[in-house]
């Protein structure tokens, strides 16, 4: 039905004639806006849009439609036939009531109009606004397009197919955290190329590439705050005042976490160090907290700047307007009155975190411990889940729940070095187990036991919970990244194109995951449990061929290539890359058809606003749409408070008889209207808060000028 | 704000030629809220179908109001227009 936005089609059979022609100076003239007559030969008149039946007069010769996007259109049968008084005509349709193009709304006895000697060409008229004639001669009723109205094609955003809540909300938090996500190409670019100057081992490029290094993980080492206030301004009526709260909640939640508890820097800093969580339960403190801005706090990851963000806009959208302070305390009224009330909010968010969050952390903690114990009954289903899980719960920030344990400690596997000086040490974890096995194979192929390095690599098997990364680093992602830009239109990929370029190649060479994981993590959560599945599936992949290999992203793995090589493993080399090829082309595939299908707000696509283009033709969007929102509530005078909940925009007026009917909400996308005293409620949906902001930034913009 | 009240005369009544022109004499004042009122039903004077969907006859007894900066010239624009054509 949207096909048929911003076109007028014939209402009746007929010759089609300009409107100068009309043999009445109110038509002819264009008075009442423009439009194109019909001589009808028939007398049979139809709907002209999709919409519904704003007016039909007394009379029963003149029928008013408004249509989805808000265009009003006049079908005037006759001239002068008012003085019929509805002789000759038969109205099909009742006022209010919805139709399509084309359905029937009324019929006229032509030959009546002849008989009394009345005209019977036909104005059909789009009201208050710019229309295009475009057809002359001979036109069929309901079939034929006899007027476009420009703009009103875009204005109802026709890209931007309405979505059900719960995908609303993580497609407005995918665009919010856009603000975020433009930075971390950048940073995956500054550590890589920061990682490749360090290589050749040249002081002055060392020094170089340790400080761009430093900018790639400053920005991803404090994702969680660069969140906070991203979700804080964007969320918040305005966004200086929503970044400031979320920032001073997460100061607050970090600290306040980091409080309760006990837990000092030195005890961060101690192995073995340990503290009672409010339940009783023993908590070791280097899995459980981490240092933020200089103080121990709950290790929450992105999760907490995710908390003070929407905590931040939340107590300014509340209480920005306070003013029934007494008196005396005045000052503190207002917006002055908000971070009191984040201090609250945070106190009570931190004493429900502070109990809930170890109790989850510890849930994931045993899980993890059991997928690692559990990898010899389980070579493939172990790895799997471990994969698929390390990857839903990155937005969470518990995936280091799992990945502690197995990449540091014992539950990641124990190794006794055999051969060399360090002969009959332990070493826990992956990355350690598996530089001492190299070593050990190495030592004795050049020893010449080759039988003890064959017993060695049949009874070890290391990398198992790695390796699936590095296919998703050097395979998987990059594929990902490319089904999502070669979903992107031509003529905007040229703007795109080194966001993803530098995306993808942070990926390859460093394994930094999150700047291309977070472009569809929430803008197409579908795509990114589809992704973490895949991850999974790389991981077990692991247990079915030999792929014993360890390293973190690209430039590491041509570091550890030689001694892969002289340990015997350019098997596992050749089926690694292998797996990447293969991942990488099911990751494309997977991603090009679910961004083109479900038409996902990656960046690029219309509705992300990554793009300054987008951006602009959004904006113009959504102003159109507010300005006409302004004119349905009686103008910008008429306005006193706006404000909206979950699914309304509330509205207070002075006069609620300038207020619009239902029937021009509905052209502004609204499903229902309730007018009660000068309160107006227009039902939007979950969309009713971003309405809200752009009714509100229009208002602003009106008064600034 | 000022108002009147008229009675209409033309034995067609506010049919869409009079509606048109009185929806486009009313844009002439765009800070001006003008109203329409028949036995408590309120339309916006710039409201053309909603003008013609009140089904104002002869003898109906309209009240007619403006609110705004150029409230004055505006009501008595209107109560001329509604003179001449109604």
């Amino acid at each position: 039905m949207r096909k048929r936005n911003g076109r007028v089609l014939a209402p009746m059979s007929g010759v089609a004639q300009p409107l100068e022609a009309v043999g009445d100076e109110v038509f002819a003239r264009g008075v009442l806006g423009a439009g194109v007559a019909i001589r009808p030969s028939s007398g049979r008149v139809v709907s002209p849009v999709d919409g519904v039946v704003s007016s039909v007069a007394a009379t029963k010769h003149a029928y008013g439609f408004t249509a989805e996007d808000g265009t009003q259109v006049l079908v005037h049968i006759g001239l002068e036939t008012v003085g019929l008084d509805g002789e000759g005509f038969r109205a099909l349709v009742a006022q209010g009531q919805r139709v399509k193009a084309g359905d029937a709304v009324a019929e006229v006895d032509l030959a009546l109009l002849e008989a009394r000697g009345l005209d019977a060409v036909t104005p059909v008229i789009v009201l208050e606004g710019a229309a295009e004639a475009c057809a002359t001669g001979r036109v069929t009723a309901g079939r034929d397009v006899l007027l476009r109205v420009p703009g009103s094609a875009v204005a109802p955003a026709p890209e931007q197919p309405r979505r059900r809540g719960g995908f609303d909300f993580l497609q407005r938090l995918g665009k919010t955290l856009m603000t975020v996500i433009a930075v971390m190409p950048a940073a995956g670019l500054a550590l890589s190329v920061g990682k490749l100057l360090q290589m050749p081992g040249i002081a002055l490029l060392t020094g170089v590439g340790v400080m761009l290094e430093q900018i790639g993980w400053a920005v991803i080492g404090n994702l969680h705050l660069l969140f906070a206030a991203a979700i804080g301004g964007n969320w918040a009526r305005e966004r200086a005042g929503g970044a400031f709260a979320a920032v001073v909640s997460f100061v607050l939640i970090n600290a306040i976490t980091g409080a309760i508890f006990g837990v000092s820097s030195d005890m961060l800093a101690t192995e073995g160090a340990t503290v009672r969580s409010l339940l009783g339960q023993e908590l070791a403190v280097g899995d459980y907290f981490t240092q933020v801005l200089g103080r121990p706090a709950l290790n929450m990851g992105v999760f907490v700047g995710m908390v003070a963000g929407f905590l931040g806009a939340a107590a300014y959208n509340r209480f920005y307007n306070f003013r029934r302070l007494p008196q005396a305390l005045a000052f503190f009224g207002g917006k002055r009155f908000v971070p009191l009330v984040v201090m609250a909010y945070s106190l009570i968010a931190s004493v429900v975190l502070a109990v809930v969050w170890p109790l989850v952390q510890a849930g994931v903690n045993a899980f993890g411990v059991w997928i690692a114990t559990s990898q010899e009954v389980s070579p493939v289903l172990a790895p799997f889940l471990y994969g698929t899980l390390e990857r839903l719960l990155l937005p969470f920030g518990l995936h280091h729940m799992l990945t502690i344990p197995m990449n540091y400690t014992a539950f990641g596997g124990e190794y006794v070095i055999r051969t060399g000086a360090a002969a009959g040490t332990v070493v826990y974890g992956q990355d350690p187990l598996w530089l001492a096995w190299v070593t050990d194979l190495m030592a004795l192929r050049q020893a010449g036991d080759a039988p003890g390095a064959a017993q060695l690599m049949a009874q070890v098997v290391p990398g198992q919970f790695k390796v699936g990364q590095m296919i998703g680093s050097l395979g998987l992602l990059p594929g990902v990244a490319l089904g999502m830009y070669r979903r992107i239109p031509r003529e905007r990929r040229a703007a795109c194109r080194s966001m993803f370029l530098s995306a993808a190649l942070a990926v390859l060479l460093t394994g930094v995951t999150e700047p291309v994981e977070f472009m569809f993590m929430f803008a197409a959560w579908p795509l990114y449990i589809v992704y973490a599945l895949l991850q999974g599936c790389a991981f077990a992949l692991a247990g079915v061929v030999d792929l014993r290999l360890h390293a973190f992203g690209g430039i590491e793995l041509l570091s550890r290539i030689p001694m892969s090589l002289s340990a015997g493993l350019a098997g596992d080399l050749i089926n690694f890359l292998l797996a990447c090829g293969a991942f990488a082309a099911i990751g494309f595939g997977v991603a090009y058809f679910m961004v083109g299908r479900f038409r996902f707000a990656t960046p690029g696509q219309p509705g992300s606003d990554v793009h300054s283009e987008s951006q602009a033709g959004g904006e113009a969007q959504g102003n159109a749409r507010a300005e006409r929102i302004i004119a349905l509530l009686g103008g910008r005078e008429n306005i006193v408070v706006v404000d909206a909940c979950m699914t309304r925009l509330r509205v207070t007026v002075k006069d609620a008889s300038l207020v619009g009917d239902a029937q021009g909400w509905r052209g502004v996308g609204a499903v229902g209207l309730i007018v009660r005293g000068t309160g107006v409620q227009a039902v939007f949906g979950p969309e009713a808060d971003g309405v809200r902001a752009d009714v509100d930034d229009a208002l602003r913009a009106g008064a600034a000028d | 704000m000022k108002e009147f009240t008229y009675t209409i005369a033309d034995p067609l009544g506010m049919h869409a030629r009079p509606a048109g022109l009185l929806a486009r004499t009313a844009m002439g004042w765009p800070d001006t809220a003008i109203t329409v009122e028949k036995a408590g039903d309120v339309a916006k004077a710039t409201q053309l179908l909603r003008l013609m969907s009140m089904g104002i006859r002869r003898g109906d007894e309209i009240r007619v109001r403006a609110e705004g900066p150029q409230e004055e010239a505006a009501i008595a624009a209107m109560e001329a227009f509604f003179r001449e054509h109604l």
